[in-house]
């Protein structure tokens, strides 16, 4: 499911679980302090380690865009960048079918909210940029091979 | 190549994606009854409610057949099949073909109840049908939904948002009885009553009133009338099979497919809501008539067609709707009393205070079907499993209370998948810990021994 190409990647040693990334990113595309409302996410256990990244994998044959019955999911052919846009109307049809936990329900908006890899912000995803510790990285990796999780609600 | 699409939407498009990824010169031609561009059939209860309006309807951009050189034949009916000759009828001439895909999809069944003429009296499956039930809304307005199945819910909650008065008729003892189960249904008629619906169950409509060719009323069983301007009949819809009677191609309940989606003739394909696929995990042909499957379906049946054979893993039976913003999914075999499957067994979460409820069905340590109600968490995942199959019988205890268990399985998954092939990190990481000690198997029992709550 998962393509070759530039993607979000965690490195685990260094997370410290601060949460900056999603925060960062509702800030970047919601205009809102709430890292519920971030379209990435690192779980971290008690010890405050990184445990996963539900973060939106950007799929080759994306189960999201076969479940969008409004057809506001839309995979780029080039960039490979699975987008949402405003005609969603939060019927949750993608929440449902995503083995990454990339799409979260904003329930405030009525709207299914999913990572676009910052595509209109100059210098790439913001949660890498405000990473402290460095353990985001944007990059293509060789083995892409990653296990499916899932999310909670995004209650904001 | 010359590809012909009989029916325009979710299946149809997917079809057409697919082809354009392969070939790009062959030419494509839809035929479809509805005039329409392609628009979004689940759509139409959101439009009913005034949630979105006619020129976001469509489920593809206004220059979609242009760009992928779509040759369009709308408002044209096919009538018939001509396999020898490789040709379709239609009421505007005969169409030749190399590749034949059906995607007529599902037609509303209407039972024959008197009355069921009158003007205002309708099925509700196209945006024609939706457009003129809206036409009718007017403040004081009331309306009934025969039938509580998820046409007749989205219907009936379309038409609550937009301020009418809905009473929902259902024959058998309980609503959504295809896609839920005993609790979930009593969860979402309670979702329902708490909002203000009306919902009579084991209740039948003997006879729509009318008078002057409109729609007046409708009286139940035991003679109660009940005053309305609006009638939607939901009693079910059945695979549109029209178009194959009196052919050489065999059919079930839909049309009988192989899983590069052919039917017994080898250039015709079928695909959608029209086509019994293989279930995964019913472990048998089954129609499942839903959106992302219709979709999926397409895509395989369009590459299929192009030549690019590929093998369809099978369908599964997946819905999702809201109710006054608690959301409903339902996944694959939910309900096994009814269905009478055997060796099944069942976890759940019920609060009922909170509008949530969980359940996971397994069978023999596979997962086979799931419901979530008010709580979404980790639905994605459980689809994912049930898809794929996956033995989970050690975490059947864990997924729904400890979900860290969960975590800790899907990742082991994970780890034998790429067993052998410890993952390197570049030079420049050399500075941390190896990716795969992370991962040890000791640390992780040592995680596991004193409890945490998972937030
Ligand atoms: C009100 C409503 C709400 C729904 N909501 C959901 C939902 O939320 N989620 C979900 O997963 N599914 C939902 N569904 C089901 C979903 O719409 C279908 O699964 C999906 O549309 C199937 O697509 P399809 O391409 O197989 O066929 P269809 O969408 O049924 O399209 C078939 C097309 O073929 C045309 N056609 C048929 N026969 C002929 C012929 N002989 N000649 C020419 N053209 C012909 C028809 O006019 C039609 O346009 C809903 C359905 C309805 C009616
Ligand atoms: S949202 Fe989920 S299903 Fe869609 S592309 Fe991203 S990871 Fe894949
Ligand atoms: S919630 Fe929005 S993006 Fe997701 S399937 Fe529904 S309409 Fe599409």
């Amino acid at each position: 499911m998962i393509v070759k190409q530039k993607q979000v990647y965690c490195r685990p040693a260094l997370c410290i679980g601060c949460r900056i990334c999603a925060n960062a990113c509702a800030v970047a595309h919601g205009g809102t302090t709430n890292p519920r409302l971030g379209r990435i996410n690192v779980r971290v256990n008690a010890f405050q380690r990184y445990e996963f990244q539900e973060l939106c994998r950007h799929c080759e044959d994306a189960p999201c865009v076969d479940a969008c019955m409004v057809g506001c999911l839309e995979k780029n052919e080039e960039t490979g960048v699975v987008t949402n846009d405003d005609r969603c109307v939060g019927c949750w049809m993608c929440v449902m079918v995503c083995p990454f936990g990339g799409m979260k329900r904003d329930v405030l908006n009525n709207m299914a909210i999913k990572c676009d890899q910052c595509k209109d912000i100059e210098g790439g995803p913001v949660c890498v940029q405000a990473c402290p510790t460095g353990a985001l990285v944007f990059e293509e990796r060789e083995d892409s091979v990653e296990e499916p999780f899932f999310t909670g609600p995004t209650v904001a | 190549m010359n590809y012909v699409i009989v029916g325009n939407s979710a299946a149809a498009v997917g079809a057409i994606e697919s082809i354009r990824k392969v070939d790009k010169e062959g030419s494509i031609t839809v035929v479809s009854n509805e005039k329409e561009h392609v628009y979004s059939r689940p759509l139409i209860a959101h439009y009913l409610a005034g949630e979105v309006s006619d020129d976001r309807m469509s489920y593809r951009p206004g220059d979609f057949y242009e760009k992928n050189g779509v040759v369009k034949r709308f408002g044209v009916t096919a009538t018939g099949i001509d396999t020898v000759a490789k040709q379709l009828n239609t009421d505007a001439g005969v169409i030749p073909y190399d590749k034949l895909l059906l995607t007529t999809g599902s037609k509303a069944t209407v039972p024959p109840i008197k009355g069921k003429d009158f003007e205002g009296v309708s099925a509700f499956q196209t945006f024609e049908q939706a457009k003129a039930v809206k036409s009718r809304i007017a403040p004081g307005v009331k309306a009934v939904v025969i039938g509580a199945g998820l046409i007749g819910m989205r219907a009936a909650y379309g038409l609550e948002e937009a301020g009418v008065k809905v009473t929902i008729v259902e024959l058998l003892p309980r609503i959504l009885s295809r896609v839920l189960d005993e609790k979930g249904s009593a969860m979402v008629q309670s979702i329902l009553e708490k909002g203000g619906m009306k919902v009579y169950t084991s209740r039948k409509v003997e006879e729509i009133t009318g008078e002057n060719g409109q729609v007046t009323g409708v009286i139940l069983d035991g003679g109660e009338k009940l005053e309305t301007t609006i009638v939607i009949i939901a009693t079910g819809v059945a695979p549109d099979l029209e178009i194959v009677k009196g052919t050489m191609i065999r059919t079930n309940q839909g049309i009988l497919v192989n899983s590069y989606f052919q039917t017994n003739d080898s250039d015709v394909f079928a695909a959608g809501d029209v086509a019994e696929t293989y279930d995964i995990p019913r472990d048998k042909p089954m129609v499942n008539a839903n959106w992302p499957n219709a979709h999926e379906q397409g895509r395989f049946a369009g590459l299929n067609m192009a030549g690019n054979m590929t093998a369809y893993p099978g369908s599964l039976g997946m819905n999702s709707v809201s109710f006054f913003g608690i959301p409903v999914v339902s996944l694959g075999l939910c309900d096994p009393e009814t269905e009478k499957a055997e060796g099944i067994e069942i976890k759940e979460k019920l609060v009922p205070e909170n509008d949530i409820y969980q359940k996971l069905v397994f069978k023999q340590n596979k997962l086979k079907g799931a419901i979530f109600i008010g709580d979404l968490a980790y639905c994605g995942a459980i689809k994912d499993l049930i898809k794929e199959q996956m033995l989970v019988g050690i975490i059947k205890d864990t997924i729904l209370e400890e979900k860290y268990q969960l975590y800790s399985f899907l990742r082991k998954k994970r780890i034998e998948k790429v067993e052998g092939k410890n993952i390197q990190w570049p030079e420049h990481y050399t500075s941390q810990q190896k990716f795969v000690k992370h991962f040890d198997e000791k640390s992780w029992t040592e995680r596991e021994k004193d409890k945490r709550a998972w937030k």
